[in-house]
């Protein structure tokens, strides 16, 4: 008999190998994902201790939201990370995606090591990945995306371009510029600036539009392809964002802030959270506990 | 039960004495609809109903998860406002 905590099948393993995601998967349920997601946002309001005073750049807000801070060890999601990651896990940043009604869909994009905004450059990246890459063994980030809301077509759900992972349609290495919105908008950037092939058209790929119900998840490797639909309802789209690497990652090696969106936050207040195994590495200063002082979890090997 | 009308003034009365609030007169709440469109983020309006219980409520409550999802409609931020004020240590 399966369970909600169960790692990855084999098949599914594969499948994420083969299309670049896996999911959605059950987490909370729908009334109870609505819940968690209110009292998360009371913890925002109310914080103490905010990481940062940033509300356009959204991130990181699982360090001092008790609520968010358990969400990203759960073990339904930390035990599915396993089958992909291995046993040795950090969670190195979240994101808080919001779709009001109107708001527009956000363009296709693929990313590595997160060279987005004016301060990450392929010289200083997000992520350095200081080992030796073997894509068949192991991954280097896989993201989980948590539905809060129903996250349908109509709304704005994600949505992939299967099997792109294998290839790089964009170059991330290349500068974005920040303008006004457009038909390829990525949060005020026009990231098709960063297509290798002007004339490749995303729309006619193996698009899948990955439908979830409010406490749904789904994994995916930031070098998919994605981006997800306008929301042409009257109901807001939910999402969160965790993100995970592998302790032999450096996150944020040269970068002491970041400029994007607009906004500026200093990366001092920055951590990770190992949610499974152990750093044998110490590249990254790891959190034990959020700046409320609640302690993170870590996910036991037989939980 | 309170007027409609005595409520809106009431809330667009605090309002006015908040400085993270926008600057909004009663014409223009009553008009409304939502929470977005009187300008105020999802956050901010957490912020400011806290704001109304410190003022009004004493500390006796505490926002509620249940009272986040009814304050993106204004009906809903009056009902939450109700809700408070009937927590409320009587004036003397």
């Amino acid at each position: 008999m399966t369970t909600l905590t169960d790692g990855l099948t084999a098949e599914q393993v594969q499948f994420f190998k083969d299309n670049g995601y896996v999911g959605p998967f059950d987490l909370y349920e729908p009334d109870e994902a609505q819940k968690i997601w209110s009292r998360a946002m009371i913890e925002m309001a109310l914080s103490k201790n905010k990481p940062h005073n940033s509300t356009v750049i959204n991130y990181d807000r699982h360090l001092d939201c008790d609520t968010l801070s358990e969400h990203i060890s759960r073990p339904e999601i930390v035990n599915k990370l396993r089958s992909l990651l291995g046993e040795d896990i950090i969670c190195w940043k979240s994101n808080i995606f919001q779709k009001q009604p109107g708001d527009a869909g956000t363009g296709w994009h693929q990313v590595e090591k997160y060279i987005v905004g004016e301060t990450t450059t392929a010289a200083t990246p997000s992520l350095s990945f200081a080992y030796d890459r073997d894509d068949d063994a192991v991954l280097q980030d896989v993201s989980v995306w948590t539905a809060f809301s129903p996250a349908q077509r109509e709304n704005g759900c994600l949505r992939f371009i299967r099997g792109s992972q294998k290839r790089w349609f964009y170059d991330e290495n290349k500068r974005l510029t920040k303008g006004p919105q457009r038909k390829t908008d990525f949060f005020g950037y026009d990231y098709s600036e960063l297509q290798l092939d002007p004339d490749w058209d995303p729309e006619k790929e193996d698009v899948v539009e990955m439908e979830m119900g409010p406490g749904q998840f789904v994994l995916f490797v930031e070098k998919c392809v994605h981006g997800s639909l306008p929301n042409v309802s009257d109901q807001t789209r939910l999402g969160y964002a965790s993100r995970y690497v592998i302790p032999q990652t450096k996150v944020y090696e040269h970068v002491d802030r970041l400029v994007e969106f607009g906004d500026e936050i200093a990366l001092d207040y920055h951590g990770c959270v190992l949610v499974s195994g152990e750093d044998r590495y110490g590249y990254n200063r790891i959190y034990t506990e959020n700046l409320n002082g609640f302690a993170f979890k870590r996910v036991a090997a037989d939980a | 039960m309170p007027d409609i009308d005595d409520r809106l003034r009431n809330f667009v009365d605090f309002l006015g004495t908040q400085p993270m609030a926008p600057d909004l007169t009663y014409d223009e709440v009553a008009q409304s609809r939502s929470r977005a469109e009187l300008g105020i983020s999802s956050l901010n309006i957490l912020i400011l109903v806290n704001s109304y219980i410190e003022e009004k409520a004493n500390g006796r409550i505490a926002l509620r998860p249940e009272w986040v999802p009814m304050l993106e409609d204004i009906d809903g931020i009056l009902s939450v406002i109700e809700e408070i004020d009937a927590s409320a240590p009587a004036e003397v």
